[in-house]
């Protein structure tokens, strides 16, 4: 039975050659930017090396401090006082790293030439909680971080600017006034990687001045490692807590603070929605990425129906005579539903096929500045992928066999005028 | 003509049912189509408007001072000022001034305030005496800054034409406040009308603007200016950005420096809108192919499925014209419908506010556009159908009883 | 009024050549009633399309009121099909998303000069004529066959061409449908003086009209 509709399938599509290309285009096109869409939020929102431990990471991020009256607020990332104080001492997390909110972007000049170069400070933690693999030498320690000490990591692309081919390691590197010697070399992390991205990783205490120690709020990030997934609501009611009990310098002016342990999916929100609460409504934001993809797809999908019940309205007598032949209204759907998901997966194939072109382009074209990508398909995306393909096919598919089935079989014969 | 129109109208409206889709379909497209031409001309209508200032040979220096919070010390003040003289003793600089922002950058302070009874969104920058000259700003109204300004209890401001007639019309604002201060706050004075300061850059819509004058001697009122800005004599090379860095680290060693070309951060500023703008139209661009090609096969479908209509229509006496006229007015009067349909929604958008964020000419005009280029693409899908159509042969049509 | 001589109609396919009408003379005279009658594949229906302008004939003459049409081009061609003709199918070709009174207002919609409210009072005419006053807002698949066919038929009227093309009229009808039908044409022809060609298989019918005309594979038998 399948094997007949299938080869029915294969054999209409093939004759009509120029509906089948125009719905083959229109599945693929939509599949593609899907796809895509889908592979760069991946790369931002789970975990690929260094950020191997990603399901088991929290990051504080943005915090909102505001007034008694709650007419001024301070919304951004948080400052180092804060992380040091309230962030290092929960009692549930098994390591905690305090690191640049973001790479600061630093000049460095070499032989006349000016680069730019994404600059962060970080502890000793960061390079225990992160897993990099070391090109050459090793990470600084959490005593360099103590005695200030100016030793670097450095990305390879910056030793290739910087030093040539040649090894780099004990070597010295002047950044923004500063001399660092270079301990450690590890290869490029995505510039999209936002929280280990950097070309130059130097220790937080050789900052030019030491205000940063006291500040609850400005310029820093914290990650928090737990021992597994389950520790998450331990951290993040710990962390609540301490907020509320929170210290201010100036409790006029400040005295309340909001923020939270989040996942990367729910700092994102948090930092869309940069609202006083604790919670970051994460559903929000996954409602609005699938309200968008479901717009995007909506007009692709009326398209494919108008092209199906075209299709239908075409092959009217070819029905007419098959229902008065006897043939069901199963057998007829049946046969409709068959050559629809043929033609959505052949369109899907196509898709997937041009989203793999399409990330293979982004990952060879610097689109940003000294940052290439390393987008890619792998199984859990070519599970969405699949999971949208179907949706599309019965999406476009239920309608038009719906009007078929209810075809007349003696005016689909005549075919009216 | 006319006739076959109301005709044709009558035959889409008693069709509603089969034709709903693809009103909905082209519904849709159009208000895809509608977002990007909007953008375009919204970009086009910005583009051509002047910037009011001149960025060629402008350096940027973006100075960290590594605190929170730009509450100014006696001790910050002076090292400002040593930077500033110190930049001013190299060759290549021709003139140094210090600002709160600066051209082409995301950040910038903004503020609400009531002048003459109505509620005005203003962008503020805060300027020291020779901004004008470094920026070459165009003073079309009274007069800039200078160190008079020092001893009076009134801050001096200088507003753009735009503010000044949204705020006062035709009279002149010149000696008069700004609006009116809260207690225990100076008065902001206006001195002085430019042209323009668009410091957004090109493409986002000209605003209101406000500059302040920032007094150096007086540390208790400003806020200390997080950039230098650098006019250059023309023919300086990239090569000079390592000596004008090693000389601001030699004279204050503990703050950090990055110096940027306003032409850098110009382009940048331009593609970082422009590549997701480019995106968004492509994508448009491949929704509407797509929209387009299946337009084709749905009306040459329909052509043949309708071949006696058309046939019944020749015999009674439809040339070869009115048959092309059929098919593609048919196709037309769907467009409309679902047009009036789009347009209708696209009318609640000024009830949303959508004219503050672009003018009205703006608004109609891209309307105007979008309908344009969606009857374009229908009658260019009903070209090939409808051409076909018109070569059906009654006799061979009607043949088959 | 009309006039064919010598008509052959060849149709060529790739490897086909099938000849459907050889050395056809046939002449109608202004308020004639003509039959034509023959087996089907006889050539009977392109013999009427030849009539009708519909079809050009491959090779030999066909003359409106004394002028020969071979010159004629297709908007020429159409004005004289608007004006000077009417058709009767034997399936109605009613177009089923038009009202019955848009329907008959078709003809008009190809002739200049008229007004909506002018069309709109010939089409009423027109369905008077047939006895169809009551029924000029209903779709066609309301309608019995009966009915549509006289929809048809007033379509056929409405534009008061002189020269009427009826192929099969009552091929898809029961008996007294058919008379009903038969009685309007032959009203149509006495009352009025429009001249009638009638494509018909059944002999009963034939002989009401004032000749027959009968075709046998193509060709002419009397």
């Amino acid at each position: 039975m399948l094997a007949n509709y299938l080869k029915l399938a294969l054999a209409v599509l093939r004759r009509r050659k120029f509906f089948t290309f125009v719905s083959l285009f229109g599945i693929s096109f939509t599949l593609a930017v899907l796809l895509v869409v889908t592979a760069l939020l991946d790369s931002i929102v789970n975990g690929y090396p260094p950020e191997t431990n990603l399901e088991r990471t929290l990051g504080v991020r943005d915090m909102v401090m505001m007034s008694p009256d709650g007419k001024n607020t301070w919304q951004g990332p948080a400052g180092y006082g804060l992380l040091d104080k309230y962030v290092r001492t929960l009692p549930s997390a098994e390591k905690v790293s305090i690191l640049s909110a973001e790479a600061y972007w630093v000049a460095a000049y070499k032989n006349g030439s000016k680069f730019d170069v994404g600059f962060k400070y970080t502890d000793g933690e960061f390079w225990q909680i992160l897993d990099f693999q070391f090109l050459e030498g090793a990470a600084f320690t959490a005593d360099d971080e103590k005695n200030a000490n100016f030793v670097a990591v450095i990305s390879k692309s910056l030793r290739e600017r910087y030093f040539g081919e040649a090894n780099a390691v004990g070597k010295t590197i002047e950044i923004d006034g500063q001399r660092f010697r270079v301990v450690g070399v590890v290869p490029d992390v995505p510039v999209y990687r936002f929280t280990p991205f950097a070309d130059i990783w130097v220790p937080i205490s050789t900052s030019k001045s030491t205000t940063y120690k006291n500040e609850l709020m400005g310029g820093f990030q914290a990650i928090i490692l737990a021992k597994n997934a389950g520790d998450f609501p331990a951290i993040k009611a710990e962390f609540r807590e301490a907020l509320k009990h929170a210290q201010f310098p100036d409790p006029k002016e400040y005295n309340q603070l909001y923020g939270g342990a989040d996942t990367v999916l729910e700092s994102i929100a948090r930092m869309m929605f940069q609202a006083p609460e604790f919670d970051t409504h994460v559903e929000r934001l996954v409602a609005i990425f699938f309200t968008l993809m479901l717009l995007f797809m909506l007009l692709p999908a009326i398209n494919l129906v108008n092209l199906n019940v075209s299709r239908i309205m075409e092959r009217a007598s070819e029905i007419g005579v098959r229902k008065a032949f006897g043939a069901s209204r199963v057998t007829l759907v049946g046969q409709f539903v068959t050559e629809n998901l043929v033609l959505t997966l052949c369109g899907g194939l196509i898709g997937f096929i041009l989203s793999i072109a399409v990330l293979h382009f982004l990952n060879t074209v610097q689109i940003i500045p000294y940052g290439k990508g390393d987008f890619h398909i792998n199984g859990r995306i070519f599970f969405y992928g699949m999971c949208i393909i179907t949706f599309f096919g019965l999406f476009s598919g239920v309608y038009p066999a719906w009007k078929m089935s209810r075809l007349n079989p003696v005016q689909a014969l005549k075919g009216g005028v | 003509m006319i006739a076959t129109t109301a005709h044709l109208f009558k035959l889409v409206w008693n069709r509603k049912r089969s034709n709903a889709l693809i009103m909905l379909e082209l519904f849709i497209a159009f208000l895809a189509l509608y977002g990007v031409t909007a953008l375009s001309l919204f970009f086009w209508s910005n583009y051509n408007k002047p910037l009011g200032f001149s960025y060629a040979n402008v350096w940027q220096v973006e100075i960290d001072r590594k605190e929170q919070g730009d509450k100014p010390s006696a001790e910050q003040t002076e090292r400002l000022r040593r930077l500033i003289r110190s930049a001013q003793t190299l060759s290549e600089v021709e003139n140094v001034t210090a600002s709160f922002t600066v051209p082409f950058s995301n950040s910038g302070k903004g503020g609400n305030y009531t002048i003459n009874g109505k509620q005005l969104r203003m962008d503020i920058n805060e300027v020291t005496d020779s901004f004008k000259d470094v920026m070459n700003l165009q003073l079309t109204n009274g007069r800039w800054f200078n160190p008079s300004d020092d001893g009076q209890n009134w801050i001096p401001v200088i507003i753009n034409e735009r503010l000044c007639a949204a705020g006062f019309g035709s009279e002149s604002p010149l000696g008069k406040p700004l609006y009116k201060p809260e207690p225990g706050e100076k008065e902001r004075r206006v001195v002085g009308v430019i042209t323009d300061f668009r410091k957004n850059g090109e493409l986002p819509r000209p605003s209101l603007f406000m500059a302040e004058r920032i007094n150096m001697n007086d540390t208790a009122s400003f806020h200390v200016p997080h950039n230098l800005m650098l006019k250059l004599r023309s023919g300086t090379t990239a090569a000079f950005e390592e000596t004008l860095v090693k000389t601001l680290q030699a004279t204050v060693k503990d703050w950090s420096y990055r110096i940027t070309p306003l032409q850098e951060s110009h382009d940048s500023t331009l593609k970082n809108v422009m590549i997701p703008f480019v995106l968004l139209g492509l994508v448009v661009g491949f929704l509407l192919l797509m929209v387009a090609l299946g337009l084709v096969g749905i009306v040459w479908q329909s052509v043949t499925r309708r071949t006696r209509e058309i046939g019944v229509r020749r015999a009674f006496g439809a040339t070869y014209g009115d048959v092309h006229f059929f098919v593609l007015g048919e196709l037309l009067i769907i467009t409309t419908f679902a047009l009036i349909a789009g347009v209708v929604l696209l009318l609640q958008l000024p009830l949303v506010g959508f004219l503050d964020l672009v003018d009205a000419s703006v608004y109609a005009a891209s309307m105007v556009l979008a309908m344009s280029i969606m009857y374009g693409i229908t009658a260019l899908c009903g070209l090939y159908p409808s051409m076909l159509a018109s070569r059906i042969q009654p006799s061979e049509a009607l043949r088959y009883e | 009024m009309i006039q064919l001589e010598h008509i052959e109609k060849v149709y060529r396919t790739d490897s086909l050549e099938t000849v459907a009408l050889s050395n056809i003379n046939v002449a109608v005279q202004q308020g004639e009633f003509v039959s034509i009658m023959g087996p089907s594949g006889s050539g009977k229906s392109t013999l009427l399309n030849m009539l009708g302008l519909l079809d050009e004939p491959t090779a030999g003459t066909i003359a409106l009121h004394g002028k020969p049409l071979q010159s004629f081009r297709d908007k020429e061609l159409a004005q004289v099909r608007n004006r000077e003709i009417g058709f009767i199918f034997q399936s109605f070709h009613l177009i089923s998303d038009l009202r019955v009174v848009d329907n008959v207002e078709i003809p008009l919609l190809y002739r200049k000069g008229l007004s909506g409210s002018e069309r709109r009072k010939l089409a009423l005419e027109a369905l008077d004529a047939v006895g169809l006053t009551s029924r000029t807002k209903h779709f066609p698949t309301q309608l019995s066959g009966g009915q549509q066919q006289r929809v048809a038929i007033a379509r056929a009227i409405v534009g008061k061409p002189s020269l009427l093309l009826a192929d099969e009229p009552t091929g898809n009808l029961d008996s007294a449908m058919s008379e009903e039908i038969m009685s309007i044409l032959h009203e149509l022809n006495q009352k009025r003086g429009t001249t009638i060609a009638m494509v018909t298989h059944d002999e009963r019918l034939a002989t009401q009209t004032d000749r027959t005309i009968r075709i046998f594979d193509g060709r002419q038998v009397q």
